[in-house]
């Protein structure tokens, strides 16, 4: 990947070299310059030096030289020795020199007087003792000659001293330089920096704030919104990507929200419908009950249909209730040996009433033996039966719905085939989901919220097992099979059930505690006319008072009640009745935690609103727990 | 309208195409002499045109007069010798030396009649010696004077013309005379076995390129050009002296190719200003002085003396000695 990091690092380096090898240039430059010019700074205070010595020599020649007339000879000829030897030995040093071209002209032509000099002296000493016109003819000679020779040192000299002042002035101007180049690279590094700050914008910043845009865009839900840049091979290409791939997610999610949202919608329509419908035949019962002039049979129809449509609520609700569970995963399965053979048959029973009704034929092929499997019996009774209704609700009357068990491979292959009205292929992946259903018309005419094949799946799913959809089509019926793992081998036969205990049967004293008034005052009703004593209570202290008064045998008591919950009023009379009093929860909170945080608080056994009277009447009639576990032991 | 706007054009677009600096024209009072014909070189190699400078050449046989048209304004610089440059920065302090342009030792001689018996300078005494008087040939003959240890006073001095001191000898009129070439070949040629010839390589000769004050104020550049221009010919005479010599030869067609080889052999052509020069003036305006020639205030030679152009050009020609801040 090439990242942002690499892209920058690219002209960074490339600046820096530049920068460096500036620098390094300037420095190695300035080290030679300095190395040079110290150099030809030695070269012209060696020349200078020699020349000035060379002149001070000649003058104290010459000056010894022009005193001979006047002086004794033979104190000047040491002097002139040492002199000639001196100017001889610094000749030396000077030729020993790197001289110029033009220092060189001049040093040739000092040369060649120094020679004619040096004969001169010669012819001076020869004549110095007679003295005379000669020696002073060559004495002028001598201070023409001493003329040129100086003339000459005088050049030397200055040719070196004007060479030291372009020296002074070249470095002046190496400085003025160096402080240029100086400022320009400043300038250059501003310049520099200033781009690559700008370049890492354009690399970096404005891809971020693009995606900061963006981002914001969808924040006010302007799905969907891409970035730029997703083709970059850096770290902004990754991060683009990845943003765009978010942005895709968040569209199907809220695409599968919006489906949701509107399967919901969907969803409590139909429920309200559900609702409502059994609502209508159960208030017209109401009603006909009410009359006082009701016959016998139309009360008894009346009672019919509230049963039956309280039923059915009891069943919406419970379904509504498995499917949540499911999906929690909270559902429990109470598995024992049973034989599937046996559940089908007698849910097939169950619903032949139904199929008759609706002028559909039911027939049922079993295999000769049992199928047996660990399985709830009660759930497997609801998977059939959920298909069979699923069977009946989408098979026009004159039809045929076949339910076959047998087994295969070692697994019980449960078939329920109609000829109803088929489903499309692209249903068929589809008919397990919650609120799918077939024929939309078809399914709103016979009722249902959708969820029976649902709560087929997750109970068979449970179970281990797998449940198929088939279908030809359209109008060309349906199968649905089912494939249940069966038992490794035949049940034990199981235990006779225990008698029931002694003390169970017979009138009980009855205390009903619900803040609920009329269900209440009904429960209290179904009570008394199966021959019980029933007191009621519309609170918790209400309860405990009332117990207190008059100990009942048996409490039903609702959770929810106001100021003092069920579980605190179960608690109070625990405490005070011990294990002898049977307490039993009425509630609406029917969860698996609701269930046993009722008995945490002391209840011995939950029953979930809305009761069947059966199942009062047979809590009413069981010994509590205490009493059940001493008469076991 | 339409020939008149395409014509205007084209000159428009000659006049942009044309990127070459308008040129600058001087006038140069020169000496017609082999040792003076630097700047002639100069302009035979094309290192004026180079310059951008278009020389106007007025030639003299005599330094003085060339100096003479330079201070009457009808020139722009000069070439002479030394001698007259110093005789007429005496009457003129407007005049400014901005370099040398030869140096020689051998180009001014005492030509003497053999049959005059004069052995040496030693021997002029009593003698008859021709020169050119408020010339260079003055200085020579102060010089060989003292040489010889001669006083002044017993020479007989001859003033004339050369080609009246050639005469004069030829004639026997004059024991010796001072000439410069091409003067002293003539003689030397006339004389033929007769000739002898004296000279001292403690005489220099140098001539200078002179020019005026408000010249030098009002038009630097051009003089840098002239100098720059000059430089150049010292580079070709240094690199090619026998082509140097093909370059001059049409202007001396009076003198035989042995002569002019001759002559430019005793010549050393060089830009430069440097302390024997001025040694040389100061030396030579005592002895003038003290002859007499020169009357008046003494020039000051640190103003006619003028490095400051030559520096800028050629750096390392200047040699004066540094620390005075006039040079």
């Amino acid at each position: 990947m090439v990242t942002v990091g690499r892209r920058l690092l690219v002209p960074t380096t490339v600046l820096a070299a530049v920068a460096c090898a500036a620098l390094a240039y300037a420095a190695w430059s300035s080290a030679h310059q300095a190395r040079t010019l110290e150099r030809d700074a030695r070269a012209v205070r060696t020349a200078i030096s020699l020349a000035f010595a060379l002149g001070d020599a000649t003058h104290e020649e010459e000056r010894w030289f022009l005193s001979l007339p006047r002086s004794p000879a033979g104190v000047h000829e040491t002097r002139l020795d040492e002199a000639g030897a001196r100017i001889a030995g610094l000749m030396r040093d000077v030729e020993a020199l790197p001289l110029p071209a033009r220092v060189a002209d001049v040093w040739r032509e000092y040369v060649a007087v120094r020679a004619a000099q040096d004969a001169l002296g010669d012819e001076i000493r020869r004549v110095a003792p007679e003295g005379g016109p000669p020696l002073e003819r060559a004495l002028d000679r001598w201070r023409l000659m001493s003329f040129r020779s100086e003339a000459l040192l005088k050049d030397v000299s200055g040719y070196y001293l004007r060479f030291l002042d372009r020296i002074v002035v070249e470095l002046q101007a190496r400085r003025a330089r160096a402080l240029w180049i100086s400022a320009a690279a400043v300038v250059v590094g501003l310049l520099a920096a200033a781009a690559l700050s700008l370049l890492a914008a354009r690399a970096v910043v404005r891809p971020l704030e693009a995606i900061a845009r963006t981002a914001e865009r969808i924040a006010e839900t302007s799905l969907p919104a891409e970035v730029a840049g997703a083709e970059r091979p850096d770290e902004i290409g990754t991060l683009s990507r990845a943003f765009n791939r978010m942005t895709g997610r968040l569209v199907s999610a809220n695409a599968r929200l919006t489906e949701i949202d509107r399967r919901k919608d969907e969803f409590l329509g139909m429920l309200s419908h559900e609702l409502r419908n059994p609502l209508a035949p159960i208030r017209s019962a109401l009603h006909l009950l009410s009359h006082p002039a009701a016959r016998p049979a139309q009360t008894r129809r009346a009672l019919e249909v509230i049963g039956r449509q309280v039923d059915h609520l009891t069943r919406i609700v419970d379904d509504l209730l498995d499917v949540t569970r499911i999906a929690r995963g909270k559902i429990e399965l109470r598995r024992e040996r049973i034989d599937l053979s046996e559940v089908v048959a007698r849910t097939a029973e169950d619903y032949r009433d139904l199929l008759d009704d609706r002028r559909i034929a039911l027939e049922v092929e079993l295999p000769g033996g049992p199928l047996w499997a660990d399985a709830d019996p009660t759930r497997v009774a609801q998977v059939v039966g959920n298909l069979l209704s699923n069977a009946g609700k989408f098979t026009p009357p004159g039809g045929r719905v076949t339910v076959r068990a047998d087994a295969r491979g070692g697994r019980a292959v449960i078939r329920v085939v109609d000829t109803g009205v088929g489903m499309p292929p692209e249903l068929l992946g589809r008919i397990f989901e919650p609120f799918v259903q077939a024929d939309r018309s078809l399914a709103r005419s016979a009722g249902g919220l959708g969820l029976g094949l649902s709560l087929v799946k997750g109970i068979v799913e449970l179970h281990g097992g797998t449940v198929e959809a088939r279908s030809a089509g359209p109008g060309a019926g349906s199968e649905l099979v089912i494939e249940l793992p069966l038992a490794a081998e035949e049940p034990v036969p199981l235990a006779a059930p225990s008698a029931a205990p002694a003390g169970a049967a017979g009138p009980r004293r009855v205390l009903i505690v619900d803040d609920n008034v009329d269900a209440a005052e009904t429960l209290a009703e179904l009570l008394r006319h199966a021959g019980h004593e029933v007191a009621v209570a519309h609170d918790g202290p209400g309860a405990l008072a009332a117990a207190r008064a008059d100990p009942p045998d048996v409490v039903l008591c609702d959770i929810g009640l106001p100021g003092m919950s069920g579980y605190e009023v179960a608690r109070a009379l625990r405490r005070e009745r011990g294990p002898g009093l049977l307490l039993v929860a009425v509630s609406g909170y029917a969860q698996p935690e609701d269930v046993d945080a009722a008995l945490e608080a002391g209840f011995d056994r939950h029953l979930a609103k809305p009761p069947r009277p059966d199942e009062v009447e047979r809590a009413v009639a069981a010994p509590p727990a205490g009493v059940r576990a001493g008469l076991d032991a | 309208m339409r020939v008149a706007s395409l014509i205007a054009a084209m000159a428009l677009l000659a006049a942009c195409g044309d990127r070459r600096p308008p040129r600058t024209r001087l006038v140069l009072a020169s000496v017609r002499q082999p040792a003076t014909a630097l700047p002639l070189l100069a302009a035979a190699s094309g290192c004026f045109a180079a310059e951008g400078l278009d020389l106007e050449e007025r030639s003299f046989d005599l330094g003085r007069d060339a100096l003479a048209l330079l201070r009457e304004g009808g020139a722009d610089v000069a070439v002479a010798f030394e001698t007259p440059v110093l005789q007429a920065a005496y009457a003129d302090d407007r005049l400014r030396a901005l370099t040398a342009l030869h140096t020689s030792t051998r180009n001014t001689r005492l030509v003497v009649r053999a049959s005059s018996g004069i052995r040496g300078f030693y021997d002029l005494g009593g003698r008859r010696i021709g020169l050119a008087p408020g010339t260079n040939a003055d200085f020579f003959t102060d010089l060989a004077l003292r040489l010889g240890g001669v006083p002044r006073d017993l020479v007989r001095l001859v003033h004339g013309a050369p080609a009246e001191s050639i005469e004069g000898l030829a004639a026997g009129a004059l024991d010796a005379a001072v000439l410069s070439d091409p003067a002293a070949q003539e003689a030397e040629r006339r004389l033929g076995d007769d000739a002898q010839v004296f000279q001292t390589d403690l005489y220099v000769e140098i001539s200078l390129l002179v020019t005026r004050d408000d010249v030098l104020a009002a038009r630097p550049a051009a003089l840098r050009a002239l100098l720059r221009g000059l430089a150049c010919g010292e580079r070709r005479a240094r690199a090619d002296r026998e082509g140097a010599r093909a370059r001059i030869r049409d202007r001396f067609p009076e003198t035989g190719d042995a002569a002019l080889a001759g002559q430019l052999e005793r010549v050393r052509w060089g830009l430069g200003l440097d302390n024997v020069l001025v040694d040389v003036l100061r030396r030579e305006r005592d002895a003038l002085t003290a002859a007499g020639a020169l009357r008046g205030d003494a020039p000051d030679l640190h103003q006619l003396v003028a490095p400051a152009l030559l520096e800028q050009v050629a750096p390392e020609s200047v040699m004066l000695l540094p620390g005075d801040a006039r040079w």
